[in-house]
């Protein structure tokens, strides 16, 4: 094969004038097992800082092996590395241990590992670094060697004849891919600079989590955050249908906006329609008739105080003592007092029958605008919602195909926030949706001598480039809007790698679809 | 089906883009066996015309949505059969492969259907990083490549089944039928599937860097996009050797589709994948 027949090959077989013995497949792919299992033992040797004699004498064993299987290659080895057999044993050898990183859990613990799969196969996967699979010694190894053969295939080919253009395009590229890849990771810079509203820093802080193990590092200017802002979607008023089978979380079967349920919406598997007959804004009454309580994965129900309540799926049940609309601990009377009517820090208190030791009655506080504060173990899982200070609608119900309505119901909206039980297992939750972020942006100052040399403001998908750096708009928290975590990279292989990828995409467009044309054409002009 | 749709689509206009496919389908199949031009004829039109409908769902949830509707995994299940009826519809004017034509309709019937089967309950908004002008160029380009692979499936597995008890036929399937044989057909489709997924890894590379500042982050997606681009790639290095063309050549065709499958439908079963929360997941 000549690599100008039918669709033109990739890699350059064997001349067929000179008739040589490339190895199979198999036993390739065997040769390609023994270099990476060398490459596992030289990792061990490495990160133990400890050559054993087992360690040692396996190596010797392996290389004594890969040594005796080049020189039994000797005639042929050139052919063998350039040829499509071996072009193949390789990539497939790659993707299978790309596979193998991919079910296997990257950068767990020990402790995870065991966890996650057992000691025995824990103890593989730690013995061979799957856990690592792309940092490790073999990895790299088989890219280098994927590097190796792309280069003797590459220099073998006359590159001066335009049908070989394809191929080195496509062959170099894939080099330079490789190539710059390594060159940003032996040479580039992977960090992170946290900066809260007014704070400069100039320090990047450098992690093997961040894929840079080498410690802090300054930038020689600074960055100084003036502001950050999270700009989010609207919020959403909508019913939500729930549907709870035994045992099971429930299931979403439907939503409707709240504008839509201005007219009569059918509900799924229910039989029945609704509308909202009437909306009320939040009302801030401080003294709410009925509040709201969730159980850990169902859905909410109302409460009143006095009132003893059920836990479904258990045997525990809670009364409700009191409600404390502006709550505080009153040091002096060694008890929770509300300071006044303003409903500032809503707070309920339950009581659990039999809950206490030798079967007293357990009190437990629950804080509408802190939820988990003051838990103790074994407490109720119950989570609050103040009902007034959300939105609230009637609506009404009735059966398909009737004109009249049947039913009436009041629901306030919050975060899954009031339910109405159309039957057993189906609910109609009326509920807002708070808006989820749209967009984050830092304002940045550059700073250099106490000078602001340059403003910016970093997005997500518009970094600033500053300085041979760039920074990526890359964390936040949502508790503290003051807070911007940067990514800061210096990537100097990253024009190699982009030359790479385009040479990439030519080359393959330029064998599939041109070299096949151009050699038509010529075909047409010799037959002329 | 619920009122939920009428943001998106209407759930009646799923029922009807699944009864486009499925008598394509069958319209196409019976010019096959039938072996009546006409017929065929018809099912190539019908194709044509339900992949415009197709179009203009998209189009229309594009318009509702105010996005491109490629997001969720519903989404795509009306992408990916949009994107399968274009390169059918491109190989049978270009190749003359009408058989392709019924399994290309089942195909998207197939999507269709599970997209009718789990719609998307709740509008699903834009997260930052998916704001970027490589979305839809990086998605479409990726689908138009798994629209060719599937292609490349379908006539692979025909010509396997065609050429099944007859082992000299087998032997050199590439010889054995006019004026395209399968084999190179589904050949030609690896080949224009490949270049699709070249330049789609390509451009999520490029988005990757813009984004997060890395142009490939391990994440299992990118891997699973890779070892289907590396298996494809050993697929067609075996293919140069001489005694692994033809049928051993089609049997590494549809093992490869496997790992197409698994890039596009498989991420949930990865243990990164799911508590990753990448965005490569669909919701």
């Amino acid at each position: 094969m000549t690599g100008l027949e039918g669709i033109a090959p990739l890699v350059l077989d064997p001349p067929a004038d000179k008739p040589t013995q490339p190895w199979p497949l198999g036993r390739l792919f065997l040769g390609i097992l023994g270099f990476v299992a060398f490459l596992v033992l030289a990792q061990h040797g490495h990160e133990d800082e400890e050559w054993r004699a087992d360690l040692v004498a396996g190596m010797a064993v392996l290389a004594a092996l890969g040594a005796w299987a080049l020189w039994r290659a000797r005639r042929t080895i050139l052919e063998t590395l350039t040829s499509s057999r071996f072009g193949a044993a390789i990539l497939s050898a790659i993707a299978v241990a790309t596979a193998l990183g991919t079910f296997v859990t990257q950068k767990a613990t020990d402790k995870d590992l065991e966890q996650y799969y057992g000691t025995a196969a824990a103890d593989w996967i730690d013995r061979l670094f799957l856990a690592e699979t792309f940092h490790s010694f073999w990895f790299s190894g088989l890219l280098a060697l994927l590097v190796l053969a792309l280069l003797l295939a590459v220099l073998r080919r006359p590159f001066w004849l335009v049908g070989q253009w394809g191929f080195l395009l496509g062959h170099g590229g894939m080099i330079m891919v490789v190539v710059g890849a390594s060159i940003g990771s032996r040479w580039g810079v992977h960090g992170m600079l946290a900066l809260h509203k007014g704070q400069q820093r100039d320090i990047v802080s450098r992690s093997e989590e961040e894929g840079d193990p080498q410690g802090p590092m300054r930038l020689g200017f600074a960055l100084r955050l003036d502001a950050f802002e999270v700009e989010k979607y609207p919020d959403e008023l909508r019913f939500c249908l729930y549907q709870t089978k035994k045992e099971a979380r429930p299931e979403l079967l439907q939503t409707v906006k709240f504008e839509q349920a201005k007219e009569w919406t059918g509900l799924r598997k229910s039989g029945l329609s609704f509308r909202v007959r009437e909306h009320m804004p939040p009302t801030g009454e401080s003294k709410p008739a009925r509040h709201l309580i969730t159980v850990e994965g169902a859905l909410p129900f109302e409460v009143q105080v006095g009132q003893t309540y059920a836990v479904l799926g258990t045997q525990r049940s809670f009364k409700v003592v009191e409600f404390f609309p502006h709550f505080i601990y009153d040091i002096e009377k060694k008890r929770g007092v509300s300071v006044d009517n303003e409903p500032k820090n809503p707070a309920l208190l339950v009581e659990e029958p039999g809950g206490g030791k030798d079967g007293t009655a357990r009190q437990q506080w629950l804080f509408a605008n802190m939820p988990g504060h003051g838990k103790k173990e074994g407490d109720l899982p119950l989570k609050y919602t103040y009902p007034g200070s959300v939105a609230s609608v009637t609506i009404e119900t009735r059966r398909k195909g009737e004109a009249a309505a049947s039913g009436e119901v009041r629901l306030a909206a919050e975060a899954r926030g009031g339910v109405c039980a159309l039957s057993p297992e189906l609910s109609l939750v009326f509920e807002n949706k708070p808006g989820e972020p749209r967009s984050y942006r830092s304002k940045v100052s550059v700073m250099e001598n106490s000078q602001a040399v340059k403003e910016a403001t970093i997005a997500v998908n518009a970094p600033l480039s500053y300085g041979g750096y760039e920074f990526y708009q890359s964390d936040w928290h949502k508790d503290d809007l003051n807070y911007s975590g940067l990514k800061v990279v210096r990537d100097p292989g990253l024009g190699v790698v982009y030359a790479g990828m385009i040479m990439l995409s030519l080359g393959v467009c330029f064998v599939f679809y041109v070299h096949p044309r151009l050699k038509s054409a010529a075909r047409g002009f010799s037959k002329q | 089906m619920s009122a939920q749709l009428a943001t998106t689509v209407s759930p009646a206009w799923l029922v009807a883009g699944m009864g486009g496919y499925a008598l394509t389908a069958v319209i196409a199949g019976a010019g096959e066996i039938l072996r009546k031009p006409a017929v065929r004829r018809a099912g190539f039109w019908l194709l044509l015309a339900t992949f415009a409908f197709n179009a203009a769902m998209i189009g229309l949830m594009w318009v509702n949505l105010d996005r491109p509707p490629f997001k969720t995994l519903y989404e795509t299940f009306l992408l990916y059969p949009f994107c399968i009826a274009f390169v059918s519809l491109v190989l049978v004017k270009m190749h003359r492969l009408s058989l392709l034509v019924p399994f290309a309709a089942a195909g998207a019937l197939l999507c269709f259907y599970q997209a009718w089967r789990k719609p998307d309950l709740e509008l699903i908004v834009l997260p930052p990083a998916l704001q970027s002008a490589w979305f839809v160029p990086h998605v479409v380009t990726y689908f138009i490549a798994y629209a060719g692979l599937f292609v490349s499936f379908v006539l692979a597995a025909l010509s396997l089944f065609k050429a099944r008890g007859n082992a000299q036929q087998a032997e050199d399937l590439s010889a054995a039928e006019a004026p395209l044989p399968l084999e190179e057909a589904a050949h030609k489709a690896v080949l224009f599937g490949f270049a699709a997924l070249t330049l789609g890894l390509a451009m999520g590379a490029a988005w990757g860097k813009s984004a997060w500042g890395d142009y490939w982050q391990w994440d299992p997606k990118e891997n699973w996009a890779f070892i289907t681009w590396l298996a494809y790639l050993s697929y067609l290095h075996l293919r140069l050797i001489g005694n692994w063309r033809g049928r051993r050549a089609l049997w590494i065709n549809l093992a490869c589709f496997a790992a197409v499958l698994f890039t596009y439908l498989g991420m949930n079963m990865l243990p990164k994948a799911v508590s990753s929360g990448s965005l490569h997941l669909y919701q």
